[in-house]
């Protein structure tokens, strides 16, 4: 049980800057394995570029990403993957020129070091997990938003990985697709990934996180069971500003 | 469900170029030493535009210093013939001898970005040039002959520089394919579409580029050798001329940048544009620049890339499709 409540990835007091303006200032979280976090916070709190640090496209100017105890900060985003940190894309980055298949093909053989029909069967099953099936022949320039949202979040599965990065995935989606995205992500919590969601639809959130973190202005406000952060008065403020 | 790489019509095509390519290497026994120099030429064209694809249309790189490779080929095997091997041999030498110096340019060359990697290709090829100008023993500034072909009646040597250009063609054009269908190759195309996305799904963004301008150096040299044969005479102001890239480009993009196919129906359409209007003078050059203007605008994907996207056709099968197993129609 000890490693089971070790952290698999954590951002040691990050910081980050773009020029005059402070994104990150001191950022310490921790994932475990199986366990899923949920991040809220206003537009320009830093969630995004917290995740982008943890996943390597970004470097921080300061603190250390680790890895299963091990510190992979100088790591890039291809190594980072390889070792089984996969993300999706706020804005969705397809392949355009490539079919769903082979958009989740690259996931699956380059990330997950997969060949062959071993590749392809869990290809096939992601499709199938993210109802891209009847899809999977079409160029990725031909889905519109949200089958391109549902793409990254399969991208992602392809590369079978230990932690999961998801950013804004559950705009837009109708009661049903809401219900079938919170029962996949439960289902992998389940299987021991860990899983990081950041998302505007709190209450789709609170269906699938043990723990809850709202990020204002490049630092962590509030952390705790979902149930408490959302009632907490600083959270509340950061979101409807303050009722002076 | 299943995946499926070969259709029907994929099969038919793969067959009918391995054929075509078998009924090529018959030209030189059927048609005048003329013709076979004429199609030498096509098959050159062919070359560059598939190397040139393969590292723009995959890689992202877009390079207008290719004529690096065409001239070390060229001038390695006039090298090479003059330290005594048999000229034969010395193209095989320069060809390696281009792929071989394109790892040290590429350790340099991928560090630099899009426009910069562009002007640092071009800049490359110009101190090579300078180098080669340098030379008295390569005929500096003036040009060389590659004498050594002398030795051969020249109706041999004309179907032996067509046997040779095919041949390279078919190795390219192969190498190209079989990368593509590999599970490399769905990388290279995530590469294409988007670097960024591509990193962040575990593709090693920079050793695959290694692998394509590698490939595109060794390619480039095969032609800059053939050039050599073909034309018995060099000079670094044409051999090293930026020229090259202009008529790469303009190949690529008529044809359809990153698409498999299309960079051979870009040849063919500039040989024959080159066969029909050469007497044209300058206006020859300002029709090839308004074609490539006008593609630009009005078909941006090229000829094959709108005919894929229009009509969903692949000839070559680089890619996937999911199907419906046996079973799952019968249950439909």
């Amino acid at each position: 049980m000890e490693a089971r409540t070790e952290a698999v990835l954590a951002a040691v007091d990050v910081r980050k800057r773009f020029g005059a303006l402070a994104v990150l200032e001191g950022v310490n979280l921790a994932l475990k394995q199986g366990e899923a976090v949920g991040i809220v916070g206003p537009n320009g709190a830093g969630k995004t570029t917290l995740l982008n640090v943890l996943a390597g496209s970004l470097a921080p100017d300061t603190g250390s990403i680790v890895f299963r105890n091990r510190d992979v900060t100088s790591k890039g985003a291809a190594e980072r993957c390889k070792l089984g940190i996969a993300r999706t894309h706020q804005v969705p980055r397809p392949f355009a020129g490539m079919t769903v298949f082979e958009n989740v093909l690259v996931g699956a053989t380059a990330g997950g070091r997969r060949r062959g029909a071993e590749a392809y069967d869990l290809c096939l099953h992601v499709l199938d997990q993210t109802a891209l099936t009847p899809l999977a022949n079409r160029r990725a320039e031909r889905l519109g938003l949200l089958q391109r949202k549902r793409l990254e979040l399969a991208r992602a599965l392809a590369v079978d990985p230990s932690v999961l990065l998801l950013d804004e995935i559950g705009g837009g989606l109708t009661d049903a697709e809401s219900a079938a995205l919170v029962e996949t992500v439960s289902g992998l919590r389940d299987r021991g990934i860990a899983v990081l969601w950041i998302e505007h639809i709190v209450h789709l959130l609170m269906q699938v996180v043990g723990r809850l973190v709202c990020m204002d202005a490049g630092r962590i406000i509030a952390e705790g069971p979902p149930e408490t952060v959302v009632s907490q008065a600083a959270v509340i403020d950061a979101y409807l500003g303050s009722q002076a | 469900m299943k995946v499926q790489r070969w259709t029907p019509m994929s099969k038919i095509f793969t067959g009918g170029t391995v054929v075509a390519a078998l009924l090529l290497a018959s030209v030189p026994l059927v048609f005048d030493p003329d013709v076979v120099q004429k199609l030498t030429t096509l098959l050159i064209l062919m070359l560059l535009a598939v190397m040139w694809n393969a590292l723009a249309g995959y890689g992202g790189l877009l390079s207008v210093g290719q004529q690096a490779f065409i001239g070390i080929g060229a001038y390695g095997t006039v090298f090479f013939a003059d330290q005594g091997v048999s000229p034969y041999v010395a193209m095989l030498l320069a060809t390696l001898l281009a792929g071989l110096i394109s790892v040290p340019i590429s350790l340099f060359a991928l560090r630099l970005r899009a426009a910069q990697f562009a002007i640092g290709m071009w800049v490359i090829a110009e101190v090579i040039s300078i180098i080669v100008r340098l030379d008295q023993n390569l005929g500096a500034g003036t040009g060389i002959s590659l004498i050594q072909l002398n030795q051969y009646e020249p109706n041999f040597r004309q179907a032996y520089t067509f046997w040779l250009a095919l041949a390279f063609a078919v190795i390219f054009l192969a190498a190209l394919f079989f990368l593509l269908r590999s599970p490399l190759g769905a990388s290279l195309q995530a590469i294409r579409d988007d670097e960024d996305a591509a990193r962040s799904l575990g593709v090693r963004v920079v050793a695959r580029k290694r692998l394509l301008f590698v490939l595109a150096g060794l390619g480039c040299g095969a032609a800059g050798v053939l050039i050599a044969a073909n034309t018995l005479f060099i000079e670094p102001g044409s051999i090293f001329s930026v020229q090259w890239s202009a008529y790469m480009i303009f190949m690529v993009l008529v044809g359809g940048l990153g698409t498999f196919e299309g960079p051979i129906l870009g040849a063919i359409l500039l040989f024959a544009i080159q066969t029909t209007f050469t007497q044209g003078g300058p206006w020859y050059l300002v029709g090839l620049g308004a074609t490539a203007a006008l593609f630009a605008l009005v078909l941006p994907r090229g000829l094959w890339g709108t005919v894929e996207e229009r009509l969903g056709l692949r000839l070559l099968p680089v890619g996937y499709r999911v199907v419906k197993t046996k079973g799952e129609e019968r249950a439909a």
